[in-house]
């Protein structure tokens, strides 16, 4: 039975199975590649004997990295090319200026100088900056991780000295995604008093209205006017078949016209 | 005229894995050549071996501590005397190496990824020497092959000999080296030795790094800053909403 808490949907079973694809990824990809960037810890060590030596660690950290890659191509692939319900452009997901208007505003109520919490759509701005990070940190990381998985091709058209390059971005890139998430988005969607211990929304799919209420009230209003819309649309249309009962009733419960008189011609 | 430090890495070469007391012993067969070489060793382990000479074991990997314990510790061991760290030292190549992928996998247990000598000292080349040395392993004509040793033919037209191992990611920085004679013709003033250690018009790795910290620091420091703000703001509402709650009880 569905929690009635949770009565409103806003992640389906696809966009599900891309998140919970994208976080074991990356959690896989974490533990096995943070060794490599601390070496000379006692945890890289640890971490490295038990899951099973070097070889099974870079086995696995490639594994997680290629899922990666291809979520991110089947997630652009989908949604700009496949999914054609709203067109690219006008995705409730895109950066646009009222996100920085909201994010300023944020502030201000946050720090007392502003009475109203800002009213957002679909995604609040901090949610479109958690989605352009993942958006970001995986175009890095498959841009300068691949030429090192397959170092050998790259080396044929890139100098050494750009591998290390790359190598850097992908290490620097690493901590930053990896600090984000744990600090940030560990903040959203853990550590913050609304959320804690944490929000199960990953699982179902489902928020619940004061959720909506406070952090996507334009969404609410425009379900609820879409709602209120298809009940009015059903409303009318069960008049317009009540009506057409009660005529065709109306019309069978009538004598039948007499039928005219047969010609004395 | 005998090249003691040639004759040392030879030496060091010839025992094998074994200690330098076997070596040592192999060495007073040879003559006054052997002894001499011995005799390079012993100034360049210094206090070290001198202490417990059956603690040197050589050509055994990291473990062993092969040049290592030579050139790092045993410089440091021996002398603090500027004159004879610059002779000995190879100032921030263990480090260096260390900060490679090869020393990190080492780090890490993986008894595949090359040591010093792996590189520096091989069958093929047998005297360790600077890269500007055409006899030398690491000379950027010579290094294609070295590589290829481990990863495969494809290494033979791979552009390894443009940058090096000895990337110091610390401190962004590259470890330079001499210059070599050879000159490319396309770019004056630039020589081979540099052309393998130049990275193009500005260090990118530094700049990578730079650019990195730059957008780490500012992206967490500014997330930092809201988070803590909105949690205040949060536990102030909860506290406000607990106390109506309990005045409307009241």
């Amino acid at each position: 039975m569905k929690n009635e808490r949770y009565a409103y949907r806003r992640f389906g079973l696809f966009f599900r199975i891309q998140h919970g694809l994208l976080f074991s990824s990356v959690i896989i990809a974490v533990i096995t590649g943070l060794p490599m960037k601390y070496p000379d810890a006692w945890l890289s060590r640890v971490t490295v004997m038990l899951m099973g030596g070097v070889q099974m660690r870079a086995f696995l950290h490639h594994a997680a990295g290629l899922t990666m890659v291809v979520l991110g191509i089947v997630h652009i692939v989908y949604y700009v090319f496949i999914d054609r319900r709203v067109p690219f452009y006008k995705r409730p997901v895109l950066f646009r200026l009222k996100d920085l208007r909201d994010m300023v505003q944020h502030q201000q109520y946050n720090l007392g100088l502003r009475k109203d919490f800002p009213r957002m759509g679909r995604y609040t701005w901090f949610e479109k900056f958690d989605y352009i990070g993942v958006i970001w940190g995986i175009a890095v990381m498959a841009l300068t991780g691949l030429p090192m998985l397959y170092m050998n091709t790259a080396l044929k058209f890139i100098p050494l000295s750009w591998l290390q390059a790359l190598w850097a971005a992908h290490s620097d890139e690493a901590m930053l995604a990896t600090l984000f998430l744990l600090v940030i988005h560990m903040y959203h969607v853990h550590f913050s008093p609304e959320r804690f211990p944490m929000t199960l929304t990953w699982w179902h799919g489902r928020v619940t209205r004061e959720d909506m209420e406070k952090y996507h009230p334009l969404e609410l209003e425009a379900w609820e006017r879409k709602q209120r819309e298809a009940e009015e649309r059903e409303r009318r249309e069960a008049e317009a078949r009540a009506r057409a009962a009660a005529e065709a009733a109306a019309q069978s419960e009538s004598p039948a016209p007499e039928s005219a008189p047969p010609s004395t011609e | 005229m005998i090249d003691l430090r040639r004759e040392a890495h030879r030496l060091v070469a010839a025992t094998d894995g074994r200690s330098l007391r076997w070596a040592s012993g192999r060495a007073r067969w040879r003559g006054t050549r052997g002894l001499l070489a011995v005799l390079a060793l012993l100034l360049a382990a210094g206090v070290a071996w001198a202490d417990d000479p059956t603690h040197v074991p050589v050509a055994g990997g990291l473990q062993g501590k092969t040049c290592y314990e030579c050139h790092i510790q045993g410089v440091s061991a021996l002398s603090p005397v500027q004159e004879h760290s610059r002779r000995y030292s190879l100032a921030g190549a263990f480090e260096t190496y260390m900060e490679s992928p090869h020393g990190r996998l080492r780090q890490l247990g993986d008894m595949r990824a090359p040591m010093c000598e792996d590189c520096h000292f091989t069958r093929e080349w047998k005297d360790i020497l600077p890269a500007d040395n055409p006899e030398s392993p690491i000379n950027p004509r010579n290094l294609p092959r070295v590589c290829a040793r481990c990863h495969g033919t494809a290494m033979l037209t791979a552009k390894v000999a443009e940058g090096s191992m000895h990337l110091e990611l610390r401190h962004r920085s590259l470890v330079p080296g001499a210059p070599l004679e050879v000159k490319y013709g396309f770019l004056p003033g630039l020589t081979k030795r540099e052309w393998a250690y130049y990275i193009g018009p500005f260090d990118v790795t530094a700049y990578v790094s730079a650019f990195f910290l730059l957008i780490t620091v500012g992206t967490l420091g500014a997330f930092g800053l809201y988070m803590v703000v909105d949690l205040l703001r949060k536990l102030k509402e909860r506290h406000a909403a607990q106390d109506a709650a309990s005045h409307h009880e009241e």
